[in-house]
């Protein structure tokens, strides 16, 4: 089969990493599901896919001609993007032999490394860190817009499970946003359309009924955050973030029966929308209790107090598993003993 | 005809049962829920010869209990943080087995909890199969051991964390050894550190069940003192110099 380009199977992946939130509405009972979506495409499988221009050896359809040139070779690069470095744009002159003479050593595709590269959108000129199977593999500040790139490389082909999350101007974090990826060995996956749920904190940790509380946090600038305040009754309100991204909420809380209360949100922008983000409780009561944010921001498992919770906390926790009289800083649901719940409880507030 | 089938079954009895090698995948179907911690114990045929289990792949990233076999029981337990939903592999075991060892396999207790922040107990479901058993010749990934101390452990001392993956084989065990001239030794993670000054280079060896080696070097966090950094060199040059005066005065009795 002279000439034959060996084709693998087709690896081109899309998978739907579905987040589906339940929306339970008790008076207007409506339940809705929202799915949040990412694209994982592989760049150095032969197959081309939006945003790919091109893929190794397939230009899909593309020369130096339909780019605009009149003459060389155009080639693609390891980001999938076209290279017409070897395109000429002669007026008729000598200029053309000398390019096409040089268009067989431009045929070569350099093997790509395995690695990844994760698009998305968090908060404007927020702190994005990917974690790669539960470790820190890279952070990275989002522009002003609240785009954010991160590539990693020096991958192995097989299963990952990474996680993105972000935390804003004031310290809020939000919550992990998990997908499992399948990495080829010796190509680029490329994982796109992330979107990171807005961070929530509130005013208050305890409320006079009838007084205002504040939801405040952040998302993408011009986006529609949906504040959801579940109660027996869930009450679902609408707001637009400023340019910066911020939004702020004064809630009514004669509204609200004596006790606990929590509080959610999700962003929308352009057809897309997120996941709720973390949940933030509140008790409506008769007095005024306002929250401080060092404890809003300060997380559970979090057992050496360095405002993280990793592999660090993991191992004193690991330590104390199945053990007598464990520290409160390990036994997160103070039952008195370390066991996979307490596990669980960590692996939800993980930063890495 | 009664006769017939009573033959067949005291050859059937009179014959061992066909084994071979197999791998087998220990695999986890949340649905739709997703679940962030695993705890289960897989109940293995009487006559199961297990050679090796392998968590390369898995969807458990942090072990609290990696798979161990006890008698003819597999118990682990381990959590993924930020969590999965779907169907997923948690490990894989290489053994001997016969056809019918896989009907007999069978999961008691197992615990499935909710990524929600305070551990939900979910039902989920458990499964094993038969895969295509794969060669491993890339060594575990690269990892960053970490030194650290909390009062609650070792009565405040300094101990090593260190964990990291292996998408081939899995990660078998971890090795350590405290300075340049000794030994590594199998530990886990978190290993409490022997010289508390932090004046030796640690070194941190992790191996997968191909055998494949990542060895991370942490380097001494204090000064070390001049006869530690150098005593083996000075006692070399007096060695030399010993040996050089000798012979001087070897060579004038000689004379």
């Amino acid at each position: 089969m002279p000439g034959a380009i060996p084709r693998t199977t087709p690896l081109w992946i899309l998978a739907l990493i579905v987040i589906l939130v339940l929306t339970y509405a008790d008076t207007k009972a409506h339940a809705a599901t929202i799915t949040a979506t990412v694209k994982i495409t592989v760049c150095g499988d032969g197959i081309v896919e939006t945003p790919e221009q091109c893929d190794s050896s397939n230009l899909n359809g593309a020369s130096c001609t339909t780019r605009g040139f009149t003459g060389g070779s155009i080639s693609c690069t390891n980001a999938c993007e076209f290279n017409t470095s070897s395109c000429t744009l002669s007026s008729g002159s000598s200029g053309s032999s000398g390019s096409s003479g040089g268009g067989g050593g431009g045929n070569g595709i350099t093997p790509v490394s395995t690695s990844a590269v994760f698009s998305g959108r968090a908060y404007p000129g927020s702190v994005v860190t990917l974690l790669k199977d539960a470790q820190i593999a890279a952070t990275t500040i989002a522009g002003t817009d609240a785009k954010f790139q991160i590539n990693i490389s020096n991958l192995s082909g097989g299963n990952y499970i990474f996680s993105v999350y972000s935390e804003d101007k004031k310290g809020l974090r939000s919550s992990l946003l998990t997908f499992p990826v399948s990495v080829t060995s010796g190509a680029t996956t490329n994982i796109s359309g992330i979107f990171i749920a807005p961070t929530i904190a509130t005013d208050k940790s305890e409320v006079r009924r009838g007084d205002n509380i504040a939801i405040f946090g952040q998302s993408i600038p011009s986006s529609e955050i949906t504040v959801s305040i579940n109660s027996e009754e869930e009450f679902f309100v609408k707001r637009t973030t400023d340019a910066a991204g911020a939004y702020l909420l004064n809630f009514d809380t004669s509204v609200l029966e004596i006790g606990q209360h929590q509080t959610k949100s999700k962003s929308a922008l352009s057809g897309e929308i997120t996941a709720f983000g973390k949940t933030v409780g509140f008790v409506v009561g008769n007095k005024n209790v306002l929250a401080e944010l060092t404890k809003v921001t300060a997380t559970k498992g979090d057992t050496n107090g360095d405002n993280r919770v990793n592999l660090v906390d993991f191992s004193v926790a690991a330590y104390w598993y199945k053990r007598l009289n464990p520290p409160a800083s390990a036994d997160l649901n103070s039952d008195g003993k370390v066991n996979l719940v307490d596990f669980s409880i960590m692996a939800f507030n993980w930063t890495g | 005809m009664n006769i017939f089938l009573k033959i067949i079954a005291v050859a059937l009895l009179a014959f061992p049962v066909a084994v071979s090698a197999m791998t087998v995948v220990v695999e986890v179907d949340t649905g739709e829920e997703s679940i962030n911690a695993l705890e289960a114990t897989l109940m293995l045929p009487a006559n199961a010869d297990i050679h090796n289990i392998q968590n390369g792949n898995s969807a458990l990233l942090m072990w609290v209990t990696p798979p161990t076999q006890t008698d003819n029981t597999i118990i682990f337990a381990g959590i993924t943080p930020g969590g999965f939903a779907g169907v997923y592999p948690i490990f894989t075991i290489d053994g001997e087995f016969a056809a019918q060892d896989l009907e007999q396999m069978r999961f008691d207790s197992v615990t499935a909890l909710r990524d929600d922040g305070s551990g939900t107990r979910v039902p989920v479901k458990t499964k094993v199969s038969l895969i295509q058993s794969k060669g491993d010749t890339i060594p575990p990934e690269d990892f960053t051991p970490v030194i650290s101390r909390n009062p609650s452990i070792f009565d405040g001392k300094y101990f090593l964390v260190f964990a990291t993956q292996d998408k081939g084989s899995g990660i078998k065990r971890y090795e350590v050894r405290e300075g340049r001239f000794n030994w590594f030794r199998k530990e886990e993670s978190p290993y409490l550190l022997s010289y508390q000054r932090l004046n030796k280079d640690i070194y941190v060896r992790a191996i997968d069940n191909a055998g494949n080696k990542r060895i991370t070097v942490i380097e001494a966090t204090t000064r070390r003192s001049w006869w530690e950094r150098y005593g083996l060199f000075v006692i070399l040059i007096m060695l030399v110099l010993g040996l050089l005066v000798y012979k001087r005065q070897w060579l004038k009795f000689m004379q």
